[in-house]
């Protein structure tokens, strides 16, 4: 049930970005979502659906080259802990990387809103990086103001489950 | 040791997305995913029609918005009888403009009727928005529209930039060199594939992009046409123009514009500028020309439908 209700947003998130093209940054919802996806899932499948929505999408509308469904799943894998084990906020002794942990979401949102605009480029050469700092204060901003936020949003629906325990493990309910 | 696993499982399965991606990407790039794209944004189409269909119309919601800020800033009945009357006055311009509208289109369609010069087909600008415009490489080697054959769309249409306005009448309508125009059109390309609700415009740097053309000179004494060519795409940002003989004048800065509109004498549309002639071997020009239009600016285009005249197209149907 989870799959199929993760797979209608992930179509939902690219009808609303097609229909609203000319208005709405391009990875604007779709990227703080497929984030958020791969977040609640934890697992194999998240991640699977999560970054096929984001090669479908690059199918869709290419650019240079899909660097977020190449490199997002990496970076999802190294910071997202598997399902079977549960997100612990507060048990034991708080480190730094437990403390930052809710930020883990918008964080690696706004990895993938930068990948996406380096992927956006027309060709990849040295010409790239000079003009990257410039592209990135013009087109960042508009992209962050719409994702960012959801992204937070989303960070706080994943903590309010946990919470409520309506956010499954594989061996126990947190 | 299920965590281990379940992580290491993760980690197989990012690895698989970025061997699959890096192939999506060569096929993309040799052309293998031309196809499957019209398809793919035909899928998600009908909920992108409908979520079009739920998002009210700008001007309405500007004026909901500038209601309801001017209601917050006041209060009492005054301002809503204020807020009222605005509304009333505005549907009284809406219902005048709808009207104004219908008897310019009514005219419009009676003086074509009557024009005996008129020839038997009639040119239409259909509207279209660029789903894949943000992200496109400058070539424009995939532009999908936002309108298929539910749009009565067909192959091999052209899709002029949409910005400017297509002036709907040719020689044939009595416009004559010389005569000013204040408006143009750029053509970006033709309709290559056409699905139910999208079509894939071939643009025209792509290889295999053929139209006849005139050149065109601005002088002092007002415009000439020129010699008619062939444009082809070459695959890079630049088209070519084959066809010039060595005894027609070619200069840089000279306008390519449309000979037709695939056989049929129609609007001039704009297709670039002569950037550099030179002579080949066998006695012809090699003229290149930068196409008129900017990729990054590309919201709103629109495709010259061409099609019989609604007279014509009854009798043809009735003798049938």
């Amino acid at each position: 049930m989870t799959h199929l209700i993760a797979l209608v947003i992930l179509w939902l998130s690219i009808t609303i970005e097609l229909a609203w093209s000319g208005t709405m940054p391009q990875g604007a919802l779709l990227l703080p979502i497929v984030c958020g996806v791969m977040f609640w899932m934890r697992s194999v499948t998240g991640l699977l659906l999560a970054a096929s929505a984001l090669l479908i999408d690059w199918i869709a509308r290419p650019g240079f080259l899909p660097l977020c469904p190449m490199v997002l799943p990496v970076l999802a894998a190294s910071l997202i802990k598997p399902s079977s084990i549960p997100d612990d906020y507060n048990a034991g002794r708080r480190s730094t990387r437990k403390i930052l942990a809710p930020l883990h979401l918008p964080l690696l949102t706004l990895m993938a809103v930068i990948l996406q605009l380096i992927g956006q480029r027309n060709s990849f050469d040295l010409s790239i990086l000079r003009e990257l700092p410039s592209a990135l204060a013009t087109l960042l901003p508009a992209l962050l103001m719409i994702s960012l936020p959801v992204s937070a949003g989303i960070a706080m629906l994943i903590r309010l489950a946990d919470e409520l325990g309506l956010r499954r493990t594989n061996r126990q309910w947190i | 040791m299920r965590v281990d696993y379940n992580r290491h499982q993760m980690w197989f399965a990012a690895l698989g997305m970025f061997v699959l991606s890096l192939l999506v990407a060569i096929a993309d790039r040799t052309g293998y995913l031309s196809s499957m794209r019209p398809m793919l944004h035909d899928a998600f189409s009908p909920g992108r029609l409908v979520v079009i269909a739920m998002t009210p119309e700008p001007a309405q919601s500007a004026a909901v918005a500038s209601a309801v800020s001017s209601g917050s800033a006041r209060s009492g009945d005054q301002t809503t009888a204020r807020q009222l009357q605005l509304l009333r006055q505005l549907m009284i311009e809406n219902a005048r403009l709808r009207q104004d509208l219908k008897q310019s289109r009514t005219s419009d369609s009676i003086a074509q009727i009557e024009d005996p010069a008129e020839s038997f087909s009639v040119h239409a600008l259909i509207p279209a928005n660029v789903l894949s415009s943000s992200g496109m490489p400058d070539s424009l080697r995939d532009l999908i529209v936002s309108v298929g054959k539910s749009n009565g769309i067909t192959r091999s249409e052209l899709v002029v930039d949409g910005s400017g306005a297509v002036i709907d009448a040719g020689t044939d309508a009595g416009v004559a060199a010389g005569d000013r125009v204040l408006c143009g059109s750029s053509v970006i390309g033709r309709i290559e594939k056409t699905g139910r609700w999208v079509s894939l415009v071939q643009p025209v740097t792509s290889a295999n992009f053929h139209a006849q053309v005139q050149l065109l000179r601005v002088s002092e004494d007002g415009l000439h046409f020129g010699a008619i060519g062939m444009l082809e795409g070459t695959g890079s940002t630049e088209c070519r123009l084959v066809g010039i003989s060595y005894t027609d004048a070619v200069t840089v800065g000279d306008s390519v514009v449309s000979a037709d509109i695939n056989g049929v004498r129609g609007p001039r549309l704009f297709f670039g500028t002569v950037t550099s002639a030179a002579f080949l071997a066998g006695g012809q020009w090699d003229v290149r020309i930068q196409p008129g239009f900017t990729v990054s600016e590309l919201d709103h285009v629109g495709i010259v439908h061409t099609s019989l005249q609604p007279q014509i197209r009854e009798m043809v149907s009735t003798t049938r």
